[in-house]
């Protein structure tokens, strides 16, 4: 039989990448890409009997208990989407905003930071902003290309501010304290949640044509109606401080705390009368099916992670990094950015996470730098990613329930300045490792 | 205004099974996914038992991780079954249909080999994990105080899921081809 | 190389014990004239770290160095051997029970099935227990809070009247400074030391009395076959001086850290005497009987390792 590694390492690597791509842009399942070619690398270089290697690999990914936290952050995302949690939280921040310029825009965005200390999944927040807010905003008649890139850039904040699912696996990969990471990740994702808002203002300041105040009439129209939104906000608000705070303060381990979420969500729902059987069927159904992709790619890249190590990978890519950078540690961290970012533009996150995770870690470690740090700049990463096309999910989820005029091509034009913003956001954070360390 | 709940509006539309076995793997599939909540409700109980009573349970984590773990390999199948897998479609969307219906056809058999080799590898895996080398049954353990055969449960999970899969892989193939057969009848997929 | 052998590690690569390893496995290829290189994989990087066994079996790594109580769950014999709590009192009573009183013949028959060779045995440290609250006896352990790692430890911590948590490692550290849990078996003191445990939690018990695993260092029988006996003997010669290379260098880091520890005033460090530890003792003795109930493999680890601590009137 033929033996694949005569090729060498560093041939091997290229023939792993052209495969990915090359399988990647026929159309093909992503998870079905990895995992195809980690059985074709794994018979080729090792031979038929190494094949149980990948299903190895399968098994030790499903069967860690800390990625039960997945699911139960998907649960909790699907239940508020099927609530009226997230549009009565919209509506009862109408009142403050909104006789400010580009009011319902910052509005958005203060509504998806809440949002996103709730749940910690991509998808949801981007689907309920895209419902909510996004066709308020063009009613309005704000620029179209600022209220999308709002929209979209607000609803990707679910996974920077915890919890956060790309944090979890992020600490599995690394094995760095899941809780740890999560108050580094706080601050910086405040600040990006800030820059989007100062965007926002200081563009409708020097072009109020991009924000119309809403009319007299719409706003007496408001006045008028009664403010019933604190007993039925007042359990979502202990949901948020129940899962947060059990997690910040170390009561519950992060599968925990997600199940306590879950609880407290239903809890909320049950009291404003709106639990039903179906809702809870409908949020099984839709965490099923969003773990059998999420894991499913996490599966497939972990088999791939595991024959390219086997192949000798981890050398061959550190010694390819330290050689470029020369052994500058900034130099090296750059070097990482980039690879990530180009990831990003392709991947999924949770393959670039297991993908690079367990190659660039060690490295960190080895520079002396923390790699809770690594953590939050990783996380900035991959918010970069889910807006960058060509495979951008937050703009495909925008695109699932925007109006029909509204092309992707047109959303990932309007997400430019939110890109900026988010690697001005990476670059404060690389910068000045303290805003993600203070509390050290 | 407007009505108190928002309808419910799915990313992508509803789930779309192609054959007879993917509307099955999405009925049991729904039922499955109920074990979720399941999941919810014990570690709940967990963390009341250790909170409010000091008395933290030996078999909720294990037993959590082990639902989990096999509703996500179910749920390879499932995402399957409606076409939910994320794909990159920056070609695919391009090409014209009939391009699109080979494309189809390339992945449905490329799907084969992926679950063919894998049911290969599972087949292996669950052997050692059920069988002790010198023959005799012995279901592989977790190790632990409370030590329940999950480790050889979850592996038979992942062997019969990934043969499932090779069925369905098996069927969409032939659903391909008829529509290549048939041009103008290809199947639309999703992002 | 002649031979190259992939060996996985149970230590991530940043680690000590990993950095010890690879020294090892660079003394092998010097000591070989570099016929046989050994390619050290750190933990997880191929597999997982209870799945090695089955791996070496199946040929996909040549061979492991891991802790032999992540196979109990394939036969309960590996979790007894692997960490006998309360049995040793430090390294060198393990050592000399593997290297001269059976310890290494039963190791290698009971591996012998799978496929694997065992080239010998090598051990941490007798882990310190990490507490926030003074322990100074068996009856203080009564309704302890405590992280203890899944099988014989928990049991046994159990019987004594604890009530032990399950936590992932990476969560121990927010568990202890927010009083989720009151006490953890975590690693050796140094380790414990460093990563600031003994400053959140500062009642450690030094020397600890509950846990010194087993470390195996095991190959591919098919591959073993194949080496000339020279090689065969590099291996098993370098192996009993890796494990006396480890035990001493953690040794020495434990003394500076226990050093660092007393001279600050935070930390109180607490060593049982002699009866409590008896008393730990025959709690842990009942265990390991019930655990030679579960295999037969079980009963020969038992009787071998009851009969040796008898003869040397360790009991
Ligand atoms: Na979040
Ligand atoms: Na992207």
């Amino acid at each position: 039989m033929f033996d694949l590694s005569a090729v060498g390492i560093a041939w091997g690597s290229l023939l792993m990448l052209v495969l990915l791509i090359g399988l990647l842009l026929t159309g093909m399942q992503l998870a079905f890409v990895t995992g195809l070619v980690a059985l074709l690398f794994t018979m080729g270089w090792f031979g038929v009997d190494a094949m149980p290697l990948i299903t190895s690999r399968m098994y030790s990914f499903a069967s860690g208990y800390v990625f039960l936290a997945v699911p139960m952050f998907v649960m909790m995302a699907a239940l508020l989407d099927r609530s009226g949690i997230a549009r009565d939280l919209f509506d009862a921040m109408r009142r403050v905003a909104r006789r400010l310029r580009g009011g319902v825009a910052v509005q958005t965005l203060v509504v998806a930071v809440i949002l996103a200390s709730m749940s910690g999944v991509i998808g949801g927040e981007t689907v309920l902003l895209g419902i909510l807010a996004l066709p308020q905003m063009l009613r309005l008649g704000y620029d179209r290309r600022l209220a999308i890139g709002t929209t979209c850039a607000g609803g990707a904040l679910g996974t920077m501010m915890p919890p956060s699912i790309v944090l979890i696996i992020y600490g599995m990969t690394a094995s760095v304290s899941i809780g740890d990471l999560f108050k580094a990740a706080f601050l910086p994702a405040a600040i990006l949640a800030a820059l989007y808002m100062a965007y926002v203002l200081v563009r409708c300041h020097l072009n109020p044509a991009l924000a119309p105040l809403p009319s007299d009439d719409e706003l007496a129209g408001d006045d008028g109606r009664r403010i019933r939104y604190g007993r039925a906000l007042a359990f979502p608000a202990l949901t948020v401080a129940m899962v947060l705070g059990s997690i910040y303060t170390g009561v519950a381990s992060v599968t925990e705390a997600s199940a306590l979420g879950v609880v407290g969500i239903m809890i909320s729902a049950l009291v404003r009368g709106e639990l039903n059987w179906a809702m809870i069927r409908d949020s099984a159904r839709a965490t099923l099916q969003t773990c059998g992709m999420i894991i499913w790619i996490g599966l497939g890249a972990s088999a791939l992670v595991g024959v390219y190590n086997l192949m000798g990978g981890i050398d061959f890519v550190e010694s390819v990094i330290l050689s470029l950078s020369n052994g500058h540690a900034m130099v090296t961290v750059l070097i990482m950015m980039v690879i990530l970012l180009v990831l990003g533009m392709f991947l999924d996150w949770v393959g670039v996470a297991l993908l690079t995770m367990p190659i660039f870690v060690p490295i960190i470690n080895n520079l002396g730098l923390d790699p809770v740090w690594f953590g939050v700049v990783f996380c900035l990463n991959m918010q970069v990613s889910f807006l960058s096309p060509p495979f951008g999910p937050a703009a495909f989820y925008l695109k699932s329930v925007a109006p029909a005029d509204i092309s992707l091509g047109e959303i990932f034009r309007s997400l430019v300045p939110f890109i900026l913003l988010q690697i001005l956001a990476l670059a404060l954070v690389l910068g000045f490792p303290q805003l993600a360390l203070w509390w050290r | 205004m407007k009505p108190a709940h928002a309808p419910r509006q799915v990313p992508a539309g509803t789930p779309r099974a192609r054959t007879r076995l993917d509307r099955w793997i999405l009925r049991i599939g729904d039922l499955l996914s109920l074990l979720f909540v399941f999941t919810v409700a014990i570690s709940f109980f967990e963390v009341l038992m250790r909170y409010l009573f000091n008395a933290p349970t030996i078999w909720v984590h294990e037993t959590a991780a082990f639902i989990g773990g096999s509703l996500f390999i179910v749920g390879g199948a499932y995402a399957l079954a409606n076409n939910r897998h994320v794909r990159v479609v920056l070609v695919y969307d391009q090409v014209s249909a009939r391009t699109r219906a080979w494309l189809d056809l390339f992945h449905s058999l490329a799907g084969l080999l992926f679950a063919g080799l894998l049911a290969w590898g599972a087949w292996t895996m669950v052997r050692n994990a059920w069988l002790a080398p010198w023959g005799e049954l012995h279901l592989e353990t977790s190790g632990s105080a409370w030590n329940p055969p999950f480790p050889a449960l979850l592996k038979a999970v992942i062997l019969l899921v990934v043969c499932l899969m090779f069925v369905q892989c098996l069927l969409h193939a032939l659903v391909d081809l008829r529509s290549l057969r048939r041009p103008g009848d290809g199947e639309v997929a999703d992002v | 190389a002649e031979f190259t052998f992939k060996m996985q590690s149970s230590d991530p690569s940043g680690d000590r014990n990993f950095q010890i390893q690879q020294q090892w496995a660079d003394r092998v290829e010097a000591m070989s004239g570099g016929r046989l290189a050994i390619q050290l994989l750190p933990v997880g990087s191929v597999v997982k770290h209870t799945e090695t066994l089955d791996a070496i079996r199946m040929g996909i790594l040549d061979g492991h160095i891991t802790a032999t109580g992540y196979f109990s769950g394939k036969d309960p014999a590996f979790g007894l051997i692997g960490n006998t709590v309360g049995a040793w009192s430090d390294t060198s009573q393990l050592l000399q029970y593997m290297n001269y009183g059976g310890g290494n013949e039963l190791m290698t028959a009971l591996y012998a099935p799978y496929g694997v060779r065992f080239i010998g045995a090598s051990t941490t440290g007798v882990e310190s227990l990490v507490s926030k609250v003074p322990l100074d006896g068996v009856d203080d352990l009564k309704g302890l809070k405590l992280r203890a790692p899944e099988g014989l430890v928990q049991k046994v911590f159990a019987a004594a009247g604890a009530a032990p948590v399950n936590l992932p490692g990476s969560e121990v550290f927010t568990a202890l400074s927010k009083g989720v849990i009151d006490a953890a078996d975590y690693t050796v003191f140094s380790t414990n030391q460093k990563a600031g445990m003994n400053d959140i939690a500062p009642h450690p018990v030094q020397p600890g009395f509950h846990s010194l695993p087993l470390i195996d260092v095991s190959v591919s029988q098919k591959k073993w076959d194949r080496l000339p006996e020279d090689l065969q003997q590099i291996l098993i010669v370098s192996v009993r001086d890796f494990a006396r290379d480890i035990t001493t260098q953690l040794r020495i880091a434990d003394q500076q850290a226990v050093r660092e520890a007393r001279r600050n005033p935070a930390i109180t460090l607490h060593d049982w005497s002699a009866e409590e530890r008896r008393k730990f003792r025959e709690i842990a003795k009942g265990q390991w009987a019930e655990m030679a109930q579960a295999s037969d493999n079980a009963m020969k680890v038992y009787r071998s390792i009851t009969a040796y601590l008898e003869d040397n009137g360790l009991l």
